[in-house]
């Protein structure tokens, strides 16, 4: 837990830094996090090398591993359909569609909010931004809960589209190698989910 | 995506060919725990720079919080059903609490 909240420290710093324009904005909107991101895939893999046994795991799971990419848009669907649910009750004037879209990112903030804010709703991009930035946080942060709460795949899951790439090396820590594998697996199947699916929820506004 | 699953690759035989060195995980396990938090200062950072999004960060930020909180609750549930079908534990027995990869202890270094 001590790790989670300092990783959320970070973020909270790097939000103040980033109100007060302590660093010039050309270091904000840098290629700064695409490096970072690249370092930590070469760690993610570094991982898997140091114990090749557990690339096994999908010999092992052969079809099923489908499972997981599949639990994970039904799971997202149906909290997002719940969280309308709920944010109506409460005067929000937001619809069915417009939650599922922004929860069908998966956690692939960049991508789900372009498309969102191309189809023609910037304020619906900005809350798909938002959330989706949320999910990937709560994954980094909240990853040991999850496990115990959920068991090993619930990091996984609760990653998303985000497990294969800056969730992955959580994962690894708390859930293993063997789900590390998986979980790059499922990002990857997610990721080609989305363009598909959050225009397809669009059009049903 | 490619240069991401590349990267990935590339970094297993290195972690192969290191996997005796005891120091090696001890520093991919430090080198990723720093990744992780400076690219959450980063992110943090785009989202303090944009003034448009932090105004309206109050109405908008409890509708995606609700969403989020719902989505990841609703993978929660997934999860612990998916685990009925599918065996994880099977095989290795290198897995979460044990000290395989950069996972070399628990939580992140200081």
């Amino acid at each position: 837990m001590k790790g989670s909240l300092l990783v959320l420290g970070f973020f909270f710093a790097g939000v103040f830094a980033g109100w007060r324009h302590w660093l010039p904005r050309a270091v904000a909107e840098s290629d700064a996090a695409l490096w970072i991101l690249y370092i930590l895939l070469f760690c993610a893999g570094m991982g898997v090398g140091f114990d090749l046994r557990a690339l096994a795991v999908i010999r092992q799971l052969k079809a099923r591993i489908l499972l997981i990419p599949a639990g994970v848009a039904a799971g997202t669907l149906a909290g997002s359909a719940l969280a309308w649910a709920l944010l109506g009750l409460f005067g929000a004037d937001l619809s069915l569609p417009d939650s599922l879209a922004v929860g069908a990112g998966f956690g692939y903030y960049s991508l789900a909010t372009v498309i969102i804010t191309q189809l023609g709703d910037p304020s619906l991009g900005s809350v798909a931004l938002l959330s989706n930035m949320i999910r990937e946080i709560l994954t980094l942060t909240l990853s040991p809960l999850f496990v115990r709460a959920s068991g090993r795949l619930g990091p996984v899951m609760a990653g998303g589209a985000a497990a294969m790439d800056t969730c992955l090396p959580v994962i690894a820590r708390v859930s293993g190698e063997r789900c590390a594998i998986v979980a790059v697996f499922s990002g990857m199947a997610l990721t080609l989910l989305v363009p598909v699916l959050v225009p397809a929820i669009m059009a049903l506004r | 995506m490619l240069l991401e699953m590349g990267l990935i690759a590339a970094g297993i035989p290195a972690g192969y060919v290191l996997r005796r060195k005891e120091r090696a995980r001890a520093v991919a396990a430090r080198l990723l725990t720093r990744a992780v938090w400076a690219l959450l200062f980063v992110l943090g950072l785009a989202v303090g720079s944009d003034s448009m999004l932090l105004e309206q960060l109050s109405r908008l930020g409890v509708r995606a919080a609700v969403i989020s909180a719902l989505s990841v609750a609703g993978c929660l549930v997934a999860a612990r059903l998916a685990a009925l079908w599918l065996n994880l534990d099977a095989g290795t027995p290198s897995d979460a609490e044990s000290s395989a990869g950069p996972s070399a202890h628990r939580g992140p270094s200081a």
